[in-house]
């Protein structure tokens, strides 16, 4: 037994009087891959950014000691301790975009990590071509001379594992670096890094709050809460049996991992032993009766994207079709889910069906009114029966307004009067579960979870036919995922509201949906009842899709 | 559920006024007791001063302080504290004034730009440009004999050139704010850019201006006293800083305290509205509003 390539004692980091963690002990052995989770807030950022000495100047580590290789790092020369990042400990991190110097091209970048290596400008060069073709991206050579923001997200972070394994390190420290990526890329990173970890036989700390990731890459696994360990061991032993109950709620509460369609989902307040009710159909919640809220018959809209030179200058324009004949339609109650990766137009539709863009052709009936951008009175009757959530919870939210003012917003713009802003403001945070105590509080005083509640009591104002969500649960923690969607199906339940959810994440699909809507670049491929789909779905991306969402369930990992 | 608000921390900062925040802010404090003090003592000049400051009394010329003369006299005889306090009249009204006019129409026009239709900002940012391609010294010169030495032709040329430069900025603000998420909401609600700009995007931007415009003031006191130096401003006998400072570089040989009386309220002013303008900024930003 040779000792562990990381020794982790009793490590404490506090931002001035506020303990973020709490004597925190670990062990990493040679060649294995350490899986950190925990909400946000859990101090597991926090944790690993503190091995290496890279806090925010507010943070102070007041003990513990870090031993890498018979070194404390935590006492270490600030020299020799630089010395060792980037050639023996190196970072992954969460956003591929914001990692990358945005003025320098990628071989420039690749070639400086090189620096310190005695080798010539050839061979850097040569050495840096083949870590981009050891990351499976394609063309490196050509690569080499691009700027970052030529290259898409997947690639990106591709190139900056590149940078960060291409010397071999001992100890790779990741923070998320597959949130920011959709689902099936987020698999195929996924798949890279494994396969590079076990090339370069790195020791791996990787840290992210989902935990399908965990399962599908990490050997050992620890739960952080609060700043404190709730357990650690191998991820086998935890996943199945979690003898921590934080660690049971929150495997509970990952809608990734409850395989029957519900419309209820467990919380983290639920009673551990509850029992999760299964969906069972729709009733009379669909008014089929009735004319669909919203009809769509084949739109399409294309972007015009031009050089700016005129073209008896050589300036050419390129049009990129966004849709393409879309058709589609959502009926009173009930919930449609349009599913596609960044880039395959679901954002666009949604906002042609707000007036935001315009359509090259094709129809759009909003609860029987047909669209019309230049009609103003429409437009005002559209935006009346129709809300949108936007991506982000708390950047879709003014940030100098308190939330009060800002959930009778709608009201206001659309002219109503004779209300009582302020009870009703009280009145519509209550329906999403927030006290009067939130009417006062600006946006940036809000969590990711609460900022989404207000989102929905503002949608909620003017009591809408059709809500649009685009991407509910993006950038919400596991245990707060649940609440959302339930949230949204008891809104649904309450006002009879047809929901419309853009999405990627086919868990949330899972437990939303009744019909469901497959885009790939601005097509549809596919359509049908959710149940049906998820049970037989005909074409290949859908199943590259449901594959994804299926490979994070650890139990499917362990059978592979 | 009954006092729900009493015991939650981030609702009790919305109870007390900015006010009163300012004022527990040490730099406010201090900057608004400056600023305060320097506007009082401009207003009530007439009453505060000891002497009439054109009145001339060439056989006391050039005096240290004395109990009669508190700050002395000047080569004319006269008394340097009432002409300091009098001087206090133009050159805050000067810089005040200046400021809120440039302020106002820069944003006004700023927002138009930003967030206006495409042919508008062409025009209002060639504009600025145009104007800000003149030095303002030499666009005083000309300018200055069309119009008549003056205090309006001061304000005049200060305001049309400071207004490019928080047209310029509002404008690039607002155009920054009006890509982000949040605009695109209230797009989709129906909302009207005017009310956009005025109720969403102007109190994120308005911090910044704030400091800015603060330490713009001082820069104001300055100028008006280069230009009355130069022939366009404030003619002698009336009394402002510049004036002062103007004459006790030529007699620095014989007194420093003219030099001392003409750049001490310069100094406070500057130091006064630069504090103000820092806490104004600290506690109306929700942002920072935790740490102060």
């Amino acid at each position: 037994m040779t000792e562990p390539l990381l020794q982790v004692e009793e490590l404490a980091v506090r931002y001035g009087p506020v303990p973020a963690v709490n004597w925190v002990s670990f062990e990493l052995e040679r060649n294995q891959v350490l899986g950190v989770v925990g909400e946000s807030g859990s101090g597991k950022s926090t944790m690993i950014w503190a091995l290496t000495r890279l806090l925010p100047e507010a943070a102070h580590i007041s003990s513990g000691a870090v031993w890498f290789d018979g070194q404390d790092l935590l006492r270490l020369e600030q020299d020799a301790l630089r010395a060792l990042r980037g050639t023996r400990i190196s970072y992954i991190s969460q956003d591929p975009l914001s990692a990358l110097t945005p003025s320098l091209t990628i071989g420039r970048q690749m070639m400086d990590v090189l620096y310190r290596e005695p080798w010539s400008q050839k061979e850097k060069w040569a050495r840096a071509v083949d870590a981009l073709d050891w990351v499976s991206l394609p063309d490196p050579q050509g690569r080499m001379h691009m700027y970052p923001y030529e290259l898409s997200g997947g690639q990106r972070q591709r190139v900056s594992i590149a940078m960060a394994l291409m010397l071999a390190p001992d100890l790779v420290l990741a923070d998320e670096p597959t949130t920011a990526l959709d689902a099936t890329l987020e698999v195929e990173i996924l798949a890279l890094l494994r396969r590079l970890q076990e090339e370069t036989e790195s020791s791996v700390v990787f840290v992210t709050h989902h935990l399908g990731v965990v399962s599908s890459l990490c050997d050992d696994v620890l739960v952080m809460n609060k700043g404190d360990v709730r357990e650690a061991g191998k991820v086998s032993r935890v996943f199945t049996d979690p003898h921590d109950n934080y660690t049971r709620m929150l495997l509970r509460c990952d809608p990734a991992r409850i395989e029957q369609s519900t419309r209820r989902l467990p919380t983290m307040a639920d009673d551990l032993d509850a029992e999760v009710p299964i969906y069972q159909g729709p009733a009379d919640r669909i008014k089929t009766a009735d004319a669909p809220v919203l009809e769509i018959e084949n739109l399409s809209v294309t972007f015009k994207r031009s050089t700016g030179l005129p073209s008896w200058l050589g300036g050419q324009v390129q049009v990129i079709d966004a849709v393409r004949d879309v058709s589609l339609s959502v009926q009173r109650g009930e919930t449609l889910a349009i599913v596609g990766e960044s880039g395959s137009g679901k954002t666009t539709l949604a906002r042609c069906i707000l007036g935001l863009t315009r359509p090259k052709s094709g129809c759009i009936k909003v609860a029987g009114l047909t669209m019309n951008r230049r009609n103003r009175d429409i437009l005002r009757q559209v935006r009346a029966k129709t809300a949108m959530m936007f991506q982000d919870p708390t950047g879709s939210l003014s940030p100098r307004v308190t939330v009060g003012e800002q959930v009778v917003e709608p009201l206001i713009v659309q002219g109503i009067k004779g209300v009582n802003l302020r009870n009703r403001a009280l009145e519509l945070l209550s329906q999403v579960g927030l006290g009067p105590e939130f009417a006062g509080r600006y946006p940036h005083e809000l969590s990711g979870g609460q900022a989404r509640r207000v989102g929905v009591a503002r949608a909620l104002a003017l009591e809408p036919e059709l809500i649009i969500a685009d991407e509910p649960t993006a950038g919400l923690d596991v245990s707060i995922q649940g609440d959302v969607l339930n949230l949204l199906n008891q809104v649904q339940e309450r006002a009879g509201v047809a929901i419309l959810i853009i999405t990627h994440n086919m868990s949330v699909v899972r437990h939303c949906a009744d019909r469901v809507v497959v885009l790939l670049q601005g097509q549809v491929v596919e359509t049908g009842a959710a149940a049906d789909l998820f049970a037989r779905p005909a074409n290949d991306y859908t199943k590259a899709l449901i594959a994804a969402a299926q490979h994070q369930l650890p139990e499917a990992a362990f059978q592979e | 559920m009954t006092q729900p608000a009493i015991d939650s921390p981030a609702a009790a900062p919305q109870t007390r006024g900015g006010f009163w925040r300012l004022l527990r802010d040490p730099m406010g404090a201090v900057g608004l007791t400056i600023v305060v003090a320097l506007i009082l003592s401009a207003v009530f000049a007439p009453w505060l001063a000891p002497y009439d400051p054109a009145a001339i009394n060439v056989p006391i010329k050039l005096q240290p302080p004395s109990w009669d003369h508190w700050l002395g006299t000047d080569q004319l005889g006269r008394d340097v504290l009432s002409r300091a306090l009098y001087g206090g009249q133009i050159a805050l009204g000067v810089a005040l004034v200046s400021t809120c006019l440039a302020v106002g129409i820069g944003m006004i026009l700023g927002m138009a730009a930003g967030f206006g239709p495409r042919w508008l900002d062409n025009i209002i940012v060639l504009s600025f440009d145009t104007v800000r391609a003149y030095p303002v010294i030499i666009l005083a010169l000309a300018v200055g004999p069309i119009f008549g030495a003056g205090i309006v032709t001061i304000i005049g040329i200060l305001v049309a050139t400071s207004i490019p430069y928080y047209g310029r900025i509002v404008r690039t603000s607002i155009i920054s704010a009006a890509k982000s998420e949040y605009v695109e909401a209230l797009l989709a609600m129906g909302m009207s850019r005017t009310r956009i700009v005025v109720r969403h995007i102007l109190p994120n931007i308005i911090g910044p201006i704030l400091i800015l415009a603060s330490m713009d003031i001082p820069t104001f006191i300055a100028a008006e006293a280069g230009l009355s130096f130069l022939g366009v401003g404030v003619k002698p006998p009336t009394s402002s800083w510049g004036l002062i400072l103007d004459d006790g570089y030529k007699f620095i040989r014989q007194t420093s305290w003219l030099v001392i009386a003409g750049s001490v309220p310069l100094i406070l002013a500057t130091l006064g509205f630069t504090f103000l303008g820092e806490a104004l900024r600290d506690t109306f930003d929700p942002k920072l509003r935790k740490e102060v």
